[in-house]
């Protein structure tokens, strides 16, 4: 069953015409610490003309940062330039943070200069990774400037206010030294989009992880009602039979892959697991396979073999041509 | 018998100096026209009812345009009814680049008196090159599909836009895959003479946009590119493109832009274009000769229009009945799963939807796509944000959707009696 082939599906997808599966290919090449695939995450932050090829960027921090490659990126971002929108600016964004974590600051100005007109790509899309460095540059992104386009006032343009940026947002404000924060997240558990819902839960039990917020989180996430709201409160409460029953039979393909996603990875739960590879959203198949990988279980190795034998969407394979090759096998 | 007359002529503007697009941005003012933008109109008639469907190559039709419209075709076919819809050309509409000049602003003018006046002439034709026709029907799987879902999931459970490049990635994310399904069909209606082989004209619909980037000329884009391939493959027929339920459909990610200089850009603006309109002749083309038409006498329309009380928008849904297929004309950019819906439980034979009908409601998404986000849905639902401000033209709620598909099924349920909608 088990062969000793390199994944070369790995490479062949981060190199091929799907952008996301491209980048879903970078980011499993560094979450499963695949050293041999470095070369290739380097030629596609070369190559790539697609913007999410900043995924490549992200592993290589991990795998093999490279000052001279990132500063290469951020000098020349070789995307197409959409200059009213977020792409291009995304890209070089993503290079300026990667030096900045290796301690050049050579994208210092260029997110000084977003920041100063309010640039989404510095308040919400990036907001996080920076207030995540080790040293956010002073004044970059104190809680005023982050709010200084809430979703309340009236006058805010809908580009800050959308559910995606909201997220993003609410996000950085789990990260934020500011106990004001919090009032913000609180607004946000509140709002029409139950996925900035579920982040503003998130940062909220994260600044402050006492029970009476984990209560508070619970109460709202129960009023509102959708899996996705109950799925995040019940990871927080930990509530795992709960969590067990939305991998099982939440309707939605994606909420069964968030719950698989916020279950630890514990033999108390190997078979809930193992029975969702069989899922028939290949999303929620990729993260049971990611889940079952961090497994030492002869179990859940055998279950992800026999899916290695059988599964046709790429996704999923190439989660088990990480999984394996993070063993030192090959599955594809 | 079912009469048809048609008739395509040029709307380019006539003088294009100073001018730029509405619809995107762009870095310099307009360098020309790179193909002819076009209308095209379809009369049909029978029993004393007239029908015409207008197709621009046009950003989108306004309420007051369609009341202009509306008046010309009263004075030349009283009680006729008009369906007219837009393409969504966004390198169509002329505004001035930069500080509006006065000439700028006259050139503009002198655009919108071109269309109309194109519209009359293209009328008057039509009415003078009248035939008897029968009707046949078609879906035509298109796969792969070139229009592409262009909103990407990531693993919080939000949307953002992949238009151009692909999406972009916020770290620490995955992408969970795209946010809804892709454009996966064509739908063919075809009208000949009786006893002939090949249709006299063909009305296609596609739910994809057709634009790929801020091209700095005024062209057809993929639609024209579509009706070009049609034209060379099928000399003797007169191809229609409609764009039916495109709102979070793009073609945009078949292929990267190759490289950052203008004239690479261009290039591979008329590539992909042409790339898309070979792929869609070849998809339509072997299937005419499948088609099994049917003579009939059976024209009937109905409009259902109201005020949606907010920025001088109005609701406007139209259905057209052809014999056992139907025409529907439908606002705006809806999102294609709406197609779905509509699609659910036909009364009717078949289903061909016209979009970005006169009715400016902006994108029309799924209550989910509005908690997911993304640029689509970024301007609302105004059910819950209210209407901030005119600037952010919030126009459509969550609720939209589904009344926009209740009063189409309504209207083909009173259409198609015989098989009740459920």
């Amino acid at each position: 069953m088990k062969t000793t082939v390199p994944p070369h599906i790995l490479s062949q997808v981060l190199h091929g015409r799907d952008p996301v599966l491209a980048a879903e290919a970078a980011r499993l090449i560094g979450d499963w610490d695949l050293q041999a695939l470095v070369p290739d995450l380097v030629k596609n932050l070369r190559t790539s003309r697609f913007y999410s090829k900043v995924s490549s960027m992200y592993s290589l921090d991990k795998l093999a940062p490279s000052e001279s490659l990132f500063l290469e990126v951020f000098d020349n971002p070789n995307v197409p330039d959409d200059f009213y929108w977020v792409g291009f600016k995304s890209v070089k964004t993503a290079a300026a943070i990667s030096l900045m974590k290796g301690g050049n600051p050579a994208g210092e100005g260029w997110l000084s200069g977003l920041a100063a007109v309010s640039d989404p790509v510095v308040l919400r899309w990036f907001a996080p990774a920076l207030l995540r460095l080790p040293d956010t540059p002073a004044g970059l992104l104190t809680l005023d400037v982050l709010c200084s386009k809430d979703l309340r006032d009236a006058a805010a343009d809908t580009q800050y206010t959308e559910p995606g940026q909201l997220c993003l947002l609410c996000e950085a404000l789990g990260l934020i030294n500011d106990p004001r924060a919090s009032e913000h997240l609180e607004h946000y558990a509140k709002i029409h989009s139950r996925f900035v819902r579920g982040q503003a839960y998130r940062s909220l039990h994260m600044r402050n992880p006492k029970a009476e917020t984990t209560q508070k989180i619970c109460d709202w996430a129960s009023r509102q009602g959708t899996d996705y709201d109950l799925l995040v409160a019940a990871a927080i409460a930990g509530d795992w039979p709960k969590l067990k029953r939305i991998v099982k039979e939440a309707p939605l393909g994606f909420d069964r892959a968030s719950a698989i996603d916020a279950l630890p990875a514990s033999e108390e739960f190997l078979q809930v697991v193992i029975e969702a590879l069989e899922d028939n959203d290949p999303y929620a198949r990729q993260c049971a396979v990611e889940q079952l990988g961090h497994f030492d279980d002869a179990a859940a190795w055998g279950a992800l073999e026999g899916l290695a034998q059988r599964e046709t969407e790429l996704r999923v394979r190439c989660a088990l041509a990480a999984v394996f090759a993070s063993r030192g096998e090959a599955a594809c | 018998m079912l009469i048809l007359g048609t008739d395509r002529r040029s709307i380019s503007p006539p003088s294009t100096e100073g001018l730029t697009m509405d619809g995107m941005p762009r870095r310099h003012p307009t360098l020309g026209i790179l193909d002819d933008l076009e209308i095209n109109l379809l009369l049909l008639q029978d029993a004393g009812k007239s029908v015409v469907i207008c197709l621009l190559d046009w950003l989108f039709v306004r309420q007051a345009e369609f009341t202009a419209y509306e008046n010309i075709l009263q004075d030349l076919i009283p009680g006729a009814e008009l369906m007219l819809c837009a393409t969504h050309s966004h390198s169509s509409k002329p505004i001035p680049f930069g500080e509006p000049s006065p000439e700028a602003i006259s050139r503009c003018e002198a655009a919108g008196t071109t269309l109309r006046e194109a519209f009359a002439a293209s009328l008057a034709c039509a009415l003078s090159a009248r035939v008897e026709v029968e009707v046949a029907s078609a879906r035509i799987p298109f796969l792969p599909a070139p229009g592409g879902n262009r909103r990407v999931k990531l693993g919080n459970g939000s949307c953002v836009s992949a238009f151009g490049a692909g999406p972009i990635l916020p770290p620490g994310h995955k992408l969970a895959g795209f946010g809804g399904p892709d454009a996966e069909a064509i739908d063919v209606l075809a009208f000949r003479k009786p006893g002939s082989v090949n249709p006299l004209a063909l009305i296609t619909g596609y739910s994809s946009h057709i634009h790929f980037y801020e091209i700095p000329y005024f062209t057809g884009e993929a639609a024209g590119a579509a009706r070009l391939a049609l034209r060379r493959a099928l000399p003797e027929v007169h191809p229609f493109y409609a764009v039916s339920f495109p709102g979070d459909v793009a073609q945009q990610l078949c292929q990267p832009i190759p490289h950052d200089d203008e004239a690479a850009r261009i290039r591979w603006q008329q590539e992909s274009a042409q790339t898309f309109g070979l792929s869609f002749a070849q998809a339509v083309c072997p299937e005419l000769e499948n088609l099994e038409y049917a003579p009939t006498k059976k024209l009937s329309f109905i409009r259902h229009q109201e005020s949606s009380g907010h920025n001088e928008e109005f609701l406007l849904v139209e259905t057209l009945q052809i014999g056992p297929h139907a025409v529907c004309s439908v606002p705006g950019e809806m999102f294609v799963d709406w197609e779905q819906a509509i699609r659910a439980n036909l009364p009717c034979a078949s289903l061909l939807a016209l979009g970005y009908n006169a009715s400016w409601l902006g994108y029309v998404a799924t209550p989910l796509a509005f908690e997911e986000g993304s640029y689509e849905v970024m301007r609302g639902p105004v059910d819950v944000l209210g209407y901030p401000t005119p600037a952010t033209r919030a126009k459509s709620s969550t609720q939209t959707g589904f009344q926009i598909i209740e009063i189409a099924k309504n209207q083909m349920a009173q259409l198609f009696p015989s098989t009740p909608t459920k």
